[in-house]
């Protein structure tokens, strides 16, 4: 009895999983071709860099870099730009790790044309991640000098993640399996 | 019990004694053996000195090609060492001459370190040393000729005599119990891998990926804990590059420096976008554990990875002794699998690849059992079940292994409907884990592996479909080209990724092919020729999977080869190939001399580690 009673929880559990499963991102990035970093981007210091969205998205990010340094003070302005909207976006870079991408919560339209300027407010100075792919209609600039590269820039898109419906599936076989076998 | 066998402890302590003093005293003299009447210059002559200004108790560089020649009263020269400090990593360079020839080394230094070492180890006379940088201070230019102790190296001897020395007085025991003789050998190995290895990543497959993942397995909100030496192991551009880090000297340095910068900041937060499944996870937690152990006893960072993978190579030798103690048949071929020197070194590096073999390994002992019994032992077909699935969680590819359940006989079962209901349930399980890589692939989610170059799966998709001859003509090609050496080339017997060319090794890899092949043929017969020919279809099948999953995402679409496929991927499957190589006019027992099953492990791994220890930094 007690184990039709963990059999209907498990399966009850399994449907929520699939009606209300957890969420997770799924990036897409520029090509990546002769990936390199900036020259050191120091304090006071602003990069733009333009492009226009080939899809919706969730997040954008790019990928960060500070030579190993211990930085316990400062942050990245980040400011994005649609059109007329204005939105900050700052991020303390103590909580960034070296050679990993930052992510931004901010929703992004196909079609439309974005510029995100980023302006180094940490002593130390700092790097991000580019690519020389070609990248249709982005363009980079760094104190208003254009560059023949641009940020190596990912987003994502926020999606249902089935791993735990995979896990209790994978629970319930086996569970039976042992009362097939204990009790027959 | 070994320890009542033991019947004289004494003995045991003092060859314990004995070995720490004679291997201390070999070492310290082999390593030392061209200083030892030569002493140390603290205070060399500077003989010339351009483009420096004076500054507190060393120099200033003002230019670019600024250079210091010091004179060597002492003649032999082991280090050159000085401290530093600037803003970025630099360049400079030392030169030198050798009997009349002039020498000129290039060298480059990370500017979180604030010394070098630099060896020389000859007879010279004067030594430039070149810097490329202006504002670059340097100090305390001082000739090294004092003796440097290796402790790895003492650790390593030390263990490896006191092997030796337990097995040869309780020869009669450990040829009865191949498990405790596993055991024994297999950790003794693993510990010796691990304190000569360098006590950091990029030594294995992905390790820096493994070791992120074993530190912090559980994340939460996109964030997690990672202390800045963490960080720059997993890293790796400061040790990555010879020409940084190019003496053991250094390599103590650079640990001094990471254990000092962890204890100031490890409860550092940071940003993680890692969505790696939890279930991929908990095949770390052997290694958790380890670091966690570490960390509680307040022990330095570099001593914490050291009990990380200790701990996982642990588990490993258990689960191998516990297959050879568990098998009715083939424990020797077992044995041999279980000390290939391939083994023991993922054994013994940041992996999830040895807890993926050892489990598999034990699953096909139980899958033999299973099929000798008259009746089902249900702790072994669900111990079977759990152990496959435990390997397949980080890659379900070797799921298939569950099929062969449904050849078992039915007879075997109580009665034929709970063989069904079983044989059933076998099968939804080998669903749902091949679901875990399909379903993302069919519904074009999942990405390709962009190391592979210009990868895409829905790209490698369509080429198949609209290209089947043509996908067939690769992959047969592939296999004609490769089986031989994915099974029993270099890459599963004696291989050690990056740390040193596999050609040093060949001799190594020649014996132990014989050796694995003498085992094969003079093990016990198996003239279960129904079940030899299935566990080569289900190995042809996992084959054809791993294949199938590298062509669609690690290989640039319509490729005419298969990239990225490697030998270790097969090593799980191994005891099945090889036990259905064994002849089945062979003998009822095996006839291996038990001599030659300890030996040839035993001295391939001597050599591999003295190697090791001389040639890796």
């Amino acid at each position: 009895m007690s184990n039709k009673i963990i059999n209907i929880i498990l399966i009850i559990l399994v449907f929520l999983t699939i009606f209300f499963p957890l969420k997770k991102d799924t990036s897409t990035s520029f090509e990546s071709k002769n990936v390199s970093f900036i020259p050191d981007l120091k304090y006071g210091d602003v990069l733009i860099q333009e492009f226009v969205a080939t899809d919706n998205f969730d997040k954008f990010g790019f990928e960060f870099a500070n030579f190993n340094k211990i930085i316990k003070k400062g942050y990245l302005k980040v400011e994005v730009t649609s059109g007329n909207k204005l939105k900050k976006l700052n991020v303390k870079v103590d909580e960034l790790n070296d050679n990993s991408f930052i992510y931004f919560k901010y929703k992004i339209k196909k079609g439309n044309k974005y510029s995100i300027r980023i302006s180094n407010k940490v002593k130390e100075p700092i790097t991000l991640i580019t690519t020389n792919a070609v990248v249709k209609n982005a363009n980079l600039s760094i104190n208003s000098e254009k560059k023949n590269y641009n940020l190596f820039m990912s987003f994502t898109n926020e999606s249902a993640n089935y791993n735990f419906t995979w896990y209790l599936l994978i629970v319930i076989c086996v569970f039976n399996c042992y009362n097939i076998l204990r009790r027959n | 019990m070994l320890l009542s066998k033991i019947k004289n402890y004494k003995k045991y302590f003092l060859f314990f004694i004995l070995s720490i003093f004679i291997s201390s005293l070999f070492i310290i003299g082999i390593d030392n053996r061209e200083i030892l009447n030569v002493k140390s210059d603290n205070n060399p002559n500077i003989i010339d000195i351009s483009g420096f200004k004076k500054e507190k108790n060393g120099y200033l560089s003002t230019n670019k090609e600024a250079y210091v020649v010091i004179h060597n009263k002492a003649k032999y020269v082991k280090n050159i060492t000085f401290s530093y400090k600037y803003s970025k990593d630099f360049t400079w360079s030392l030169e030198y001459k050798i009997n009349g020839n002039k020498v000129i080394c290039d060298y480059k230094n990370s500017y979180l370190l604030n010394k070098t070492v630099k060896n020389i180890n000859s007879n010279v006379d004067d030594i430039k040393i070149n810097i490329k940088n202006k504002n670059l201070y340097i100090s305390n230019i001082s000739i090294d000729n004092n003796f440097y102790i290796d402790y790895s190296k003492i650790i390593f001897i030390v263990i490896l005599l006191n092997m030796i020395f337990l097995i040869l007085n309780n020869k009669k025991y450990f040829y009865n119990n191949l498990d405790k003789l596993f055991l024994l050998m297999s950790i003794s190995l693993c510990f010796s891998f691990i304190i000569l290895l360098p006590k950091n990543v990029y030594l294995s497959f992905d390790d820096q990926i493994h070791f992120k993942n074993a530190i912090n397995p559980i994340r939460t909100n996109g964030k997690m804990k990672l202390s800045y030496s963490e960080q720059i192991i997993i890293n790796g551009n400061i040790y990555r590059d010879n020409d940084m880090i190019s003496t053991k000297e250094e390599k103590n340095i650079f640990y001094d420096y990471i254990n000092k910068v962890h204890k100031k900041t490890k409860n550092r937060i940071v940003y993680n976008s890692d969505q790696t499944a939890l279930y991929n996870k908990f095949i770390y937690i052997p290694f958790y554990v380890g670091y966690r152990l570490g960390s509680i006893f307040n022990l330095n960072f570099t001593t914490c990875i050291i009990f990380s993978k200790f701990l996982n190579s642990l588990c490993y030798s258990f689960l191998f002794a516990l297959a050879i103690k568990l098998s009715k048949k083939w424990k020797k071929i077992i044995f041999a699998i279980g000390l290939l020197p391939s083994n023991l070194y993922l054994a013994s590096s940041f992996s999830y690849d040895p807890t993926i073999i050892a489990s598999l390994t034990l699953a096909s002992v139980l899958f033999f059992n299973i099929i000798k019994e008259d009746k089902i032992n249900w702790k072994n077909l669900l111990g079977y079940v759990l152990l496959v699935i435990w390997g397949s969680l980080p890659k379900a590819i070797y799921c298939p292994l569950l099929l062969l359940l449904l050849f078992v006989n039915n007879n075997k079962f109580n009665n034929r409907k709970q063989a069904i209901k079983f044989k059933i349930l076998i099968v939804m399980i080998v669903l749902t884990l091949m679901s875990t890589f399909v379903l993302p692939t069919i519904s074009g989610s999942l990405q390709g592996d962009s190391r592979g170059g210009n990868t895409s799966v829905n790209g490698q998709i369509k080429f198949i479909l609209s290209n089947p001859i043509e996908f067939t003509k690769i992959f047969l090609s592939f296999t004609y080209g490769n089986i031989c050496d994915l099974f029993f080339g270099q890459g599963n017997i004696v291989f050690f990724a990056y740390i040193l060319d596999k050609a040093i090794f060949d001799f190594v890899y020649i014996i132990y092919l014989i050796f694995l092949f003498y085992v094969i043929f003079k093990s016990e017969k198996n003239d279960d020729v129904k079940y030899k020919i299935l566990y080569l279809v289900v190995i042809a099948c996992i084959y054809c999977l791993i294949c199938a999953a590298m062509y669609l995402s690690f290989t640039p679409v319509g490729f005419n080869t298969i990239n990225g496929i490697q030998s270790r991927y097969f090593i799980p499957l191994l005891l099945l190939l090889l036990v259905s190589m064994v002849p089945k006019n062979n003998n009822k027992n095996d006839s291996i001399d038990n001599r030659v099953l300890i030996l040839v492990p035993l001295i391939s791994m001597i050599i591999v580690l003295t190697i090791i220890s001389v040639k890796v930094i």
